[in-house]
């Protein structure tokens, strides 16, 4: 039983976010909710195309704003038609307020978001993860499934653990919000970037806490920095992989310096991430 | 199924929060783990200190405490009681002896399990304190799971109440409620709102109700005017056989200094349980 919380550009329809959305909603109980981003600062045009000899021609405007909103009606019929076709339970929200403040007052009332990578809510192209990314992974208040723009089919769960304790949050959240298939296979993955092992007691009680939530996981410790580490590994894996992992929760400021590990591998991988923060 | 955890003195024993925490385990098919605190004085063995910049070795160990025998004695009895109510009941249990700083054990703990149990008048000083007492506090704030403060009384659960002001701590209590114990989907959920004077219902009421309406078959929203302590204070005593979900605590030090947080007031007389999750 899950409230999810499926965010979409109505100018730039994500199949991708619709399919994984819908695979995580497939159950009866599930409810989707699509919100689709409007800000009235957004739209499909540039300004300078409005302009001719006289000035801003009136009729040119009203013709591009036309066909903007024809765009998003039928962003949001593809959207109904695919939740209908696929028998889950769905609402629909068009918000012209402030982009990205409405979808955070969402997530405080939804149990997982999901979007696409590629979310820029600008016609500009940036590279991943956009400005609009960044603030709503350093603000959300629910998980995150940040999704790449090609739907692949789920074959195995990876999850991130650095000893900290937002990495066991987000372990924990994906744990209570995910319905996993019982066939695929799971894997802790642990970097350990100094000399120092893991503290001795911090490692029975990983594998206590491992042994009641993930039964059948399997647990691998890699040396060296964890950022390469870490990449290298996913990019070794031949299966489709979701990765799990707690971000976002240093402030803002040291992210200046240091990026956080969610943005690393948003710009180097196109695998699914789960990303969850405690505060 | 979860990992619960409760914190036992290893000194007395609380048959009332051991039944209460087996019944919780029962619920909810969980291993249930015994933390048996002790707060040392002294180190089993001879270890150097450092004392005003200058080492010097500690010969005094605690085997040279007196009664240090009789307490060993009675924690192991205690151990043994608690093992066997676990066991009477069918619950796969484990236990450990923390001998450290107490609150400090426990934290490290909370960051691998999915909620911990204590009693409101656990303490761990010389002098009589009121409940909720330091050791409670601190646990309240730094805990990395959700907290459940034992009842006093038999717990029998028959309706959830859920005080609740819009905000995102009180949505995150909730939220990590039911992923807990989706076995209380089937009860009465009471949505409590106090509110100081008359105001236009808040914009997250429709947000909300979506959400509860995938959790809760039977919510239902209570609204009183009045200040919200005291009132909340109020409704939740004249109530029997309920469990409270609060988030509070997540607020700052600095404002809890001219704000008493609700839950630290509804602990001081608390005879029902009290769900606490705090970030």
């Amino acid at each position: 039983m899950k409230k999810i919380v499926a965010a979409f550009d109505g100018l730039k329809f994500s199949n991708s976010t619709m399919e994984y959305a819908s695979l995580l909603a497939k159950k009866e109980s599930d409810h989707l909710v699509g919100v689709f981003l409007e800000d009235f600062t957004y739209h499909s045009y540039k300004i300078y195309e409005l302009v001719d000899k006289e000035g801003i021609s009136p009729e040119k405007l009203k013709s591009y704003e036309e066909k903007d909103a024809e765009t998003r009606a039928n962003a949001v019929k593809t959207f109904q038609t695919a939740c209908r076709n696929k028998k889950i339970d769905f609402s629909v929200r068009e918000d012209a307020n402030i982009a990205i403040r409405e979808l955070l007052r969402e997530t405080i009332y939804c149990d997982l978001l999901v979007i696409d990578a590629h979310e820029t809510l600008t016609h500009y192209n940036e590279p991943a993860p956009s400005r609009f990314m960044r603030d709503l992974l350093s603000e959300t208040q629910s998980p995150v499934l940040v999704v790449p723009s090609e739907f692949k089919p789920i074959e195995k769960y990876i999850l991130l653990y650095d000893g900290g304790p937002t990495s066991v949050y987000a372990i924990k959240m994906f744990d209570y919000l995910f319905s996993r298939q019982k066939d695929i296979q799971i894997e802790l993955l642990h970097v350990r970037e100094d000399e120092q092992p893991l503290l001795e007691t911090d490692k029975k009680l990983i594998k206590e806490f491992l042994k009641l939530h993930f039964p059948e996981s399997k647990f691998t410790v890699l040396k060296g920095p964890a950022e390469s580490g870490i990449i290298s590994h996913l990019k070794k894996q031949k299966e489709n992989a979701l990765v799990v992992l707690g971000a976002y929760r240093r402030g803002t400021v040291s992210r200046w310096f240091r990026e956080s590990m969610a943005d690393t591998l948003l710009q180097n991988l196109n695998l699914p991430l789960f990303i969850a923060h405690n505060k | 199924m979860i990992k619960i955890l409760v914190a036992l003195d290893c000194r007395v024993i609380n048959l009332r929060t051991i039944d209460f925490a087996c019944f919780m385990a029962r619920l909810t098919h969980s291993k249930l783990i015994g933390i048996f605190l002790e707060e040392r004085e002294f180190e089993k063995t001879p270890t150097r200190k450092i004392v005003l910049g200058q080492p010097y070795i500690e010969t005094i160990v605690a085997s040279d405490i007196p009664g240090n025998e009789a307490r060993q004695k009675t924690m192991l009895e205690n151990i043994h009681v608690f093992k066997d109510a676990c066991e009477n009941r069918g619950i796969p249990t484990g236990s450990r002896v923390a001998d450290g700083i107490p609150a400090t054990e426990i934290v490290r703990e909370t960051r691998f399990a999915d909620v911990l149990i204590v009693d409101a008048t656990t303490s761990f000083s010389n002098k009589p304190e009121a409940s909720p007492t330091d050791f409670v506090k601190e646990i309240l704030t730094r805990s990395e799971c959700p907290v459940i403060i034992a009842p006093e009384s038999d717990g029998i659960i028959g309706e959830i109440i859920f005080p609740c002001d819009y905000s995102r701590s009180a949505a995150t209590a909730i939220k990590h409620f039911s992923y807990l114990f989706p076995e209380f989907g089937n009860k009465k959920l009471t949505v409590l709102e106090v509110k100081k004077e008359e105001t236009k219902p808040d914009a997250d009421v429709g947000r909300l109700n979506e959400w509860l309406a995938v959790h809760y078959q039977n919510a239902v929203y209570v609204s009183l005017k009045g200040d919200p302590t005291d009132e909340i204070f109020a409704y939740l005593l004249k109530r029997d056989n309920i469990m409270a979900v609060m988030g509070s605590y997540g607020r700052s030090s600095l404002s809890r200094l001219f704000r008493p947080s609700h839950a630290e007031l509804v602990t001081k007389t608390m005879t029902r349980p009290l769900f606490i999750s705090h970030d």
